[in-house]
């Protein structure tokens, strides 16, 4: 536990910065508290002098906080933030397990039926290579939380967002192959002059199957990166709590 | 001899900026150790509290003219450094090429610049 845990508390209290910001924060105070501490003490103060001399330049003015809080609740963050801590309760665990296994076992039969794919014409390769990598670095960060143990907050939020850019990958190539298929289309009709219903239904149905791939896998890498960051911002969370001496923050 | 982009309803916001961008510019550092340089520096004219100088670097982080990274250091290890990004740093130069003209025009207006 730090020694300036109470002015932590008191910080910690007066902060309205959403999570994991909030941890952040209250951890890097923590570690310039100690080190002004030290610093004081190598300047011959003793711990009591030195002690109250760093409290008091740690002092968050209201002003402070204000300005904190401003910068830390951009519209979109705290909305991620707010769904964040929404989800970490049981009901909404449950909701969430409720809402996406139907989606995982429908993709699963999909896949293994062969029809999506080979419906999906061959942007589904790149995009199947792109879900590849995002359980790649899936299994990576669970290996690093999980069986490492590696709790180093630095490292754990090093590609932390990967599984998501992914996600945004695959949807720009769902929505990309689309509207590329879609001038080939209108090419071809002004080249040939008329185009038949089956030949129209065909491409219907080979654009909603590679969307439908794409809003899969987009979904699995958001939830991979769902998963990894609550934990993440857990471990956080975790090990500000113990500078401060709390078992929750 | 061009306008200088510094804002007079927020001096000292701007003030504390500058002198953390200008700062850096020797190189990353934590945040108790700008406060203390900066004491140190202008041997004790400005004096930083730290709690208005995490709200101020938090702001540059934002707008991407500083970015923090933590480091294994210290007996307790996990500290914070702050160093300037490409943009911070050609942002620092403009900042203090602003603060020389305001300073220089506002001696002209109230009459008490150096020959």
């Amino acid at each position: 536990m730090s020694r300036f845990a109470h002015s932590l508390r008191q910080a910690r209290e007066n902060l309205r910065i959403p999570q994991p910001a909030r941890s952040r924060l209250l951890l890097e105070l923590a570690a310039d508290m100690e080190a002004l501490f030290e610093h004081y003490r190598q300047e011959g103060l003793d711990e009591r002098e030195a002690e109250a001399r760093t409290r008091e330049s740690f002092d968050l003015s209201p002003e402070a906080l204000r300005q904190l809080a401003d910068v830390h609740s951009p519209p979109v963050g705290r909305f991620l933030d707010h769904l964040s801590q929404q989800a970490r309760g049981r009901w909404e665990r449950g909701a969430l397990a409720l809402v996406l296994t139907p989606i995982v076992l429908l993709g699963i039969r999909l896949v293994r039926g062969g029809d999506l794919l080979r419906d999906a014409g061959p942007v589904v390769w790149p995009m199947l290579l792109v879900a590849f990598l995002v359980v790649g670095l899936g299994l990576i960060k669970f290996h690093q939380i999980y069986l490492k143990k590696d709790h180093d907050i630095r490292r754990l939020r090093r590609g932390l967002d990967g599984p998501l850019r992914l996600a945004g990958v695959q949807l720009a190539l769902g929505f990309g192959g689309m509207y590329g298929d879609l001038i080939r289309v209108y090419l071809q009709s002004r080249a040939e002059k008329a185009l038949t219903i089956p030949y129209l239904a065909h491409w219907l149905l080979r654009n909603a199957a590679l969307l439908s791939v794409a809003m899969m896998a987009a979904l699995l890498g958001g939830l991979v990166w769902y998963l990894l960051a609550r934990r993440v911002a857990g471990i956080e969370r975790s090990e500000a709590a113990l500078l401060l001496g709390r078992r929750e923050i | 001899m061009g306008k200088p982009d510094v804002e007079i309803q927020t001096l000292t916001k701007g003030c504390n900026e500058a002198i953390i961008l200008c700062f850096l510019e020797d190189g990353p550092k934590h945040g108790y150790q700008l406060a203390l340089d900066s004491e140190a520096r202008a041997e004790g004219f400005f004096r930083f509290k730290h709690g208005t100088l995490y709200p101020i670097l938090h702001k540059l982080e934002g707008q991407g003219l500083i970015k923090g990274s933590w480091s294994e250091e210290g007996p307790r290890g996990k500290r914070k450094r702050y160093g300037l990004t490409r943009k911070g740093r050609s942002y620092a130069r403009r900042q203090r090429e602003s603060w020389r003209i305001f300073i220089r025009r506002f001696l002209e207006v109230i009459g008490g610049e150096e020959q």
